[in-house]
């Protein structure tokens, strides 16, 4: 499949410019989280990457070819969107029959299986379907489809714990048994920081971090203990965030944990934990984080 | 290839609205026949171009085939390409196929109750009146009947072109260009009338130039047939312009 290459990418809606000059590389065989708050543009940019939209300014390629040139090149990627652009009238069987016209390698026994699994009614039309019901039915076509590059807006929306749970574990045995790029832009950033490899940021527009996630994380680490002691340590370094409960406190730094920190961190006789990924997301997307 | 596969889903989506309209249309068809059989004083009664109802039919096929379509593309990742190819592959065989049906129920219809088409009135050699419906007698040669479905096939295609424009205008324009869309026929229609009124010689001219466009003077059906695929393929260069920067709406 190649890599997807994003240069230069802008786009505005009216006033609001909603992708601001964005140049990310997306690397063959990877599970990417696109994370970012509402309305930072991570659908925009997944539309971009999918010609559904059409950027301002910039250029997307997929293995040096302009995406807007090459009619082929969107042939390998199957986009699921929160928003269903399925004709509502048409039954999930019909639909699983359809993608395989245009998705030559879909393959309709997983289809059927996972449909199974999920307890789909493949007999159902698409229009009779609830709304964690209708992104099963999403996720089983994505999943199906046999192409190289899946992207996920929003999967899990309206899923209940059992099934985002399923739902993790069978892309994740499918990305093992067939290694594929995978996008995945969720808010759900617990649950998902297990299966990511690599995570792209958004902010207001602009990519704030593009990292692996064990790289990111490494980067910053948690100590805890009383509050005193943690109030000491945490005077002199980069804090991102202090959570206080009764006389014990919590905090993320920012910033290498060194042998001078270690033997600080015992003297003051704190703990030191991995940071979660989604504290890391929430202080870096927030108002005083990282631009 | 991939339009192909499209044409033959859009195809298949359609099929059944189009058995329903036949299923309506045959049985208004017998209902009337039955009718008029059936009544004494039927005799002399008679109707005329009932293919216009399929055009009808094709025009709202047309405005129907844009959304739902674009978005199932959309959502398979094919290019805006393929589905305007696909809508242009798609109405060839509808138009084909329903021309040629509606002129077999014509001419079913006729052994009931005399019902020239369009083509017999316009291009036909004896001239049908309502006042004098036993004088008309319709022709069956292999030359009218190729005439009239090539006549149709094309009056067809142009208004589903048509129709799939308007509703890709539609989609394209804002809140205050639809009513300006809707509204410019009836400008149009008063800007004329105007014309036509000061200025006799204009609309003289211009109704000579549809009359020739057409070949109605002439009784060439040929000359619409060829007026008729320029104006498909000028309203599908229009869809084509617009189809190449639509996009997916959201919500």
């Amino acid at each position: 499949m190649g890599t997807i290459k994003i240069s230069n990418v802008s786009k505005k809606y009216g006033d609001a410019l909603v992708i601001d000059n964005i140049s990310l590389t997306i690397e063959e065989n990877k599970i990417y989280g696109l994370l970012g708050r509402n309305g930072a543009g991570k659908t925009t940019l997944l539309n971009i990457i999918n010609n559904r939209i059409f950027a301002d300014s910039g250029v997307v390629s997929i293995n040096d070819k302009n995406l807007l040139e090459d009619k082929k090149g969107l042939e390998n990627i199957y986009f699921m969107t929160e928003q269903s652009l399925y004709p509502q009238a048409m039954k999930i069987k019909e639909l699983f029959n359809w993608t395989s016209e245009f998705y030559p390698k879909f393959d309709m026994a997983y289809a059927l299986e996972l449909s199974r699994k999920f307890e789909l009614n493949i007999n159902k039309k698409i229009k009779e379907l609830s709304t964690g019901y209708s992104s099963i039915c999403k996720i089983i076509n994505t999943m199906a489809s046999g192409a190289d590059v899946l992207m996920f807006d929003e999967p899990v929306l309206g899923l209940d714990a059992n099934h985002r749970e399923m739902f993790y574990k069978e892309l994740m045995e499918s990305y093992i048994e067939n290694p594929k790029t995978i996008i995945l832009s969720t808010h759900i950033i617990e649950e998902v920081a297990q299966l990511l490899e690599k995570i792209i940021i958004l902010k207001d527009g602009k990519i704030i971090n593009e990292d692996n996630v064990e790289e990111l994380l490494a980067k910053c680490y948690n100590v805890s203990g009383l509050n005193k002691n943690v109030d000491e340590y945490i005077k002199d370094k980069n804090c991102i965030s202090v959570d206080e409960m009764a006389s014990f406190k919590s905090a993320v730094i920012m910033g290498q944990n060194g042998d001078e920190e270690k033997e600080k961190i015992k003297q003051l006789g704190l703990e030191v934990t991995k940071v979660e990924l989604q504290k890391l997301f929430i202080y870096l997307t927030s108002k005083g984080g990282r631009k | 290839m991939k339009s192909f596969k499209l044409a033959k889903y859009n195809i298949k989506s359609s099929i059944k609205s189009i058995i329903i309209y036949y299923s309506i249309f045959i049985t208004v068809l017998i209902s009337i026949s039955i009718l008029i059989v059936n009544k004494s004083s039927g005799a002399g009664v008679g109707s005329a171009g009932i293919e216009f109802s399929s055009m009808i039919f094709l025009f709202v096929i047309g405005l129907n085939s844009f959304k739902e379509n674009f978005y199932f593309t959309q959502a398979n990742n094919i290019p805006r390409i393929d589905y305007f190819k696909s809508q242009a592959i798609t109405i060839l065989p509808i138009a084909l196929g329903m021309s040629m049906l509606d002129v077999i129920i014509n001419r079913i219809y006729n052994i009931f109750v005399a019902c020239p088409t369009i083509y017999d009135m316009a291009y036909g050699g004896s001239s049908y009146s309502v006042e004098n419906v036993e004088a008309w007698t319709q022709s069956n040669s292999i030359e009218t009947l190729i005439g009239t479905v090539t006549f149709l096939f094309a009056f067809y295609i142009t208004v589903f072109a048509i129709g799939l424009l308007i509703t890709m205008i539609f989609y394209k324009c804002n809140k205050t260009m639809r009513i300006i869309v809707v509204l410019s026929p009836l400008f149009l229609q008063v800007i004329l009338a105007r014309i036509a009124y000061n200025f006799p010689n204009v609309s003289d001219k211009v109704t000579s130039f549809i009359d020739s466009l057409l070949g109605i003077s002439t009784k060439n059906s040929y000359m619409s047939v060829i007026t008729f695929i320029c104006l498909f393929i000028i309203s599908m260069c229009f869809v084509y312009m617009l189809v190449r920067r639509v996009v997916v709406k959201r919500g």
